[in-house]
């Protein structure tokens, strides 16, 4: 069994309107999703604004009671737990194995508690006795690579870069099995996000960290990740590991992604010319695949019927009808 | 190539005063804006891009002022008007804004109003700087709606801007910069609060309208990709002052300033092979206002040569086309 295993996920948002806010709609943010993460495995949920990647690591982490679906983790080996159903009180103590990364290290750390107190946090309300917290908020600084000395400072004293890691020190305090970082670099310069990256992968090698993260970024991605699902408006277009995804997509909307991303290399200037339209309105997604409308490819199917998530070759998924017939462009 | 020079920006210092002290928010920026052409202005937060931006428009507010330099609007024509010596809210400045230079913000909600409807504002708009009628400056900014690629302008031109998508408020911000037809544009950060597809259409637009109207574009960004896509020349910033300028194949192919062979190896790619780790930048970005002596970069710079990097401020970039780096290993190696 894997470590996380999420099957048909749903969660529908109601859209009210009225004077007795009667239901006149529901939208989905995300509707029949499925994907699953090995142990000591990232996998990189990407998709525009609005595609539901939030929403789904919402429900992972119960912040979000999801509509329908299953999520099935493993806190310990051989225990299976169904996320989505699992009843408050049961839940508690399972949050120590699910831990998260946040985008913004600026709102994400109390300005009034010192780094020690903020890494030692979740031991604390674990009932780490206070000895042992002390040798393991030093084991974290080293590993997050900031001084000792960090322990007795406020947030303020560091850089975006610095808190950041003070964000990872305290998501890795409890040893979680599963970390979900929610755009973890994107609020960071250039030159701080590199060390940030390389750290994550240091992180990965180091702990067999498992890690769902969720972001936009493509390039991003290709270095962190070792297996990619793509979201579109609520559903899941593709999902295989990282190479094989950037190289030859299975699903249109994953080649038009590739394609709209400014590679750092002015030789490959306007090479494609980028997808027409807009992301569909989720409230109103168009009839049969939702990419259709915008899809260089779509044949009268395409518009009528929805594709279900299949696997086109071994470990790779694609929801299009036209997934094996079509030869898609990649970047390499 | 040299174009023509329609804005030419000599040894510009602006400062802000604090409690604190003074921050020398740019201190001493030079380079030419040519018709036809891009400039990609690319930096780290702190370095002064937006506040550059803001200067040519003489929008920087109290406690931020232009203590140096000069802002000349057509330096090859016998009379250049000098911004710098204009009050920003005197007449001649209210023309050049919107009339000459065009200005895009990352959030085009900072341009619009959301009270009033996309039409109304566009209208308005184009009534500032051309003489019409009121049914022609209508026609003008349903013209306008069209040109940037809103479907359906006659229709949208009654929408408000909360009733429009992202993308489409770009293009909004986009017809209201271009209202009083102006033959330079500033886009600071245009497409950073889009999604990656959105954010291809954008540039193409841009693209378009440039080649059309013979722009002159300075696009600022934080992003390499974009640069490596849009821009003809390039103007790299690191606090307050441009370290390095070059034509955009040879700043990728071969950067001149340590700052900048770092932060290109720093950049994420979409060509990364798995796992690929990336080279950094020790430390962070210094707040401008402690700002190191000597070359600025020094602390953080691999390949500084010590005592002469922690002392001698390296001289500015020079101003010829084929651009060059503010440091010493880039002069001794000419």
């Amino acid at each position: 069994m894997n470590l996380l295993e999420v099957a048909d996920l749903k969660k529908h948002f109601p859209i009210r309107a009225g004077l007795l806010r009667r239901e006149v709609g529901q939208v989905r943010a995300v509707d029949g999703v499925s994907f699953h993460i090995a142990a000591g495995e990232t996998l990189a949920l990407v998709g525009e604004s609005g595609c539901g990647k939030t929403t789904v690591s919402r429900c992972i982490l119960r912040a979000q009671r999801a509509t329908s679906g299953a999520i099935r983790f493993m806190p310990e080996d051989g225990r299976v737990v169904d996320l989505a159903t699992i009843p408050k009180r049961e839940l508690r103590p399972l949050r120590r194995h699910v831990q998260m990364i946040f985008q913004d290290p600026y709102a994400s750390l109390n300005p009034r508690m010192m780094v020690g107190d903020i890494i030692a946090e979740p031991l604390k309300v674990n009932g780490v006795p206070a000895a042992e917290r002390r040798a393991r908020v030093l084991e974290l600084l080293e590993l997050v690579q900031l001084p000792a000395s960090a322990r007795t400072r406020f947030p303020h004293a560091f850089s975006g870069g610095q808190r950041q890691r003070i964000g990872i020190a305290r998501a890795l305090a409890l040893n979680p099995r599963l970390v979900v970082a929610d755009e973890p670099v994107s609020a960071l310069d250039v030159s701080v996000q590199a060390q940030i990256i390389n750290l994550l992968l240091d992180l990965q090698d180091r702990l067999r960290l498992s890690m769902l993260f969720v972001a936009h970024d493509l390039s991003v991605v290709r270095h962190v990740s070792d297996r990619v699902a793509v979201m579109y408006v609520g559903r899941m277009a593709e999902v295989a590991p990282t190479d094989a995804l950037y190289r030859s997509p299975r699903h249109p909307y994953t080649e038009a992604l590739l394609a709209a991303v400014p590679a750092p290399d002015p030789g490959r200037r306007g090479r494609r010319a980028p997808v027409a339209g807009e992301v569909a309105d989720p409230a109103r997604p168009p009839p049969g695949c939702a990419f259709h409308p915008r899809c260089p490819y779509a044949v009268d199917r395409c518009r009528v019927e929805r594709p279900e998530l299949r696997e086109v070759e071994p470990g790779r998924w694609a929801s299009c009808h036209r997934a094996q017939e079509l030869s898609l462009a990649g970047v390499t | 190539m040299a174009e023509r020079s329609v804005l030419s920006i000599r040894d510009l210092a602006v400062q802000f005063r604090s409690e604190q002290g003074t921050v020398r928010a740019l201190d001493g920026v030079s380079f030419d804006l040519r018709a036809g052409r891009t400039l990609g202005i690319v930096g780290e937060s702190g370095c002064g891009k937006s506040v550059t931006a803001r200067s040519i428009l003489r929008l920087i507010d109290w406690p931020g002022r232009i203590t140096g330099g000069q802002i000349l609007l057509d330096p090859e024509e016998p009379q250049p008007t000098d911004l710098t010596a204009l009050g920003p809210e005197s007449r001649r400045m209210r023309e050049v804004r919107g009339g000459r230079v065009g200005l895009i913000f990352q959030e085009p909600m900072t341009a619009l109003s959301a009270h009033y409807t996309v039409g109304n504002q566009i209208i308005e708009a184009v009534l500032q700087h051309r003489d019409l009628s009121k049914a022609d400056a209508k026609a003008q900014a349903i013209a306008l709606l069209g040109e940037v690629g809103i479907p359906h302008p006659q229709r949208r031109i009654d929408a408000y801007p909360f009733e429009l998508s992202g993308g489409l408020r770009q293009r909004v911000g986009i017809a209201m910069a271009l209202a009083g037809d102006p033959d330079i544009l500033i886009a600071d950060e245009p497409t950073t609060a889009l999604d990656v597809t959105t954010q291809a259409q954008i540039l193409g637009l841009l693209q378009r309208l440039q080649r059309e109207k013979g722009i002159a574009l300075m696009l600022i960004t934080h992003d390499m990709g974009v640069i490596a896509e849009m821009a003809d020349e390039v103007a790299v910033m690191y606090l307050g002052r441009i370290v390095e300028t070059a034509p955009v194949a040879r700043l990728f192919a071969a950067p001149r300033h340590p700052y900048t062979r770092a932060l290109l190896r720093a950049v994420p790619s979409i060509l990364a092979t798995p796992r690929q780790r990336l080279s950094t930048i020790g430390g962070a970005v210094p707040h401008p206002g402690l700002r190191p002596g000597g070359c600025s970069f020094h602390p953080r710079c691999a390949e500084n040569l010590g005592e002469r990097c922690r002392r001698e401020v390296p001289a500015p970039v020079p101003l010829n086309e084929d651009g060059g780096a503010s440091c010493f290993l880039a002069e001794d190696a000419a």
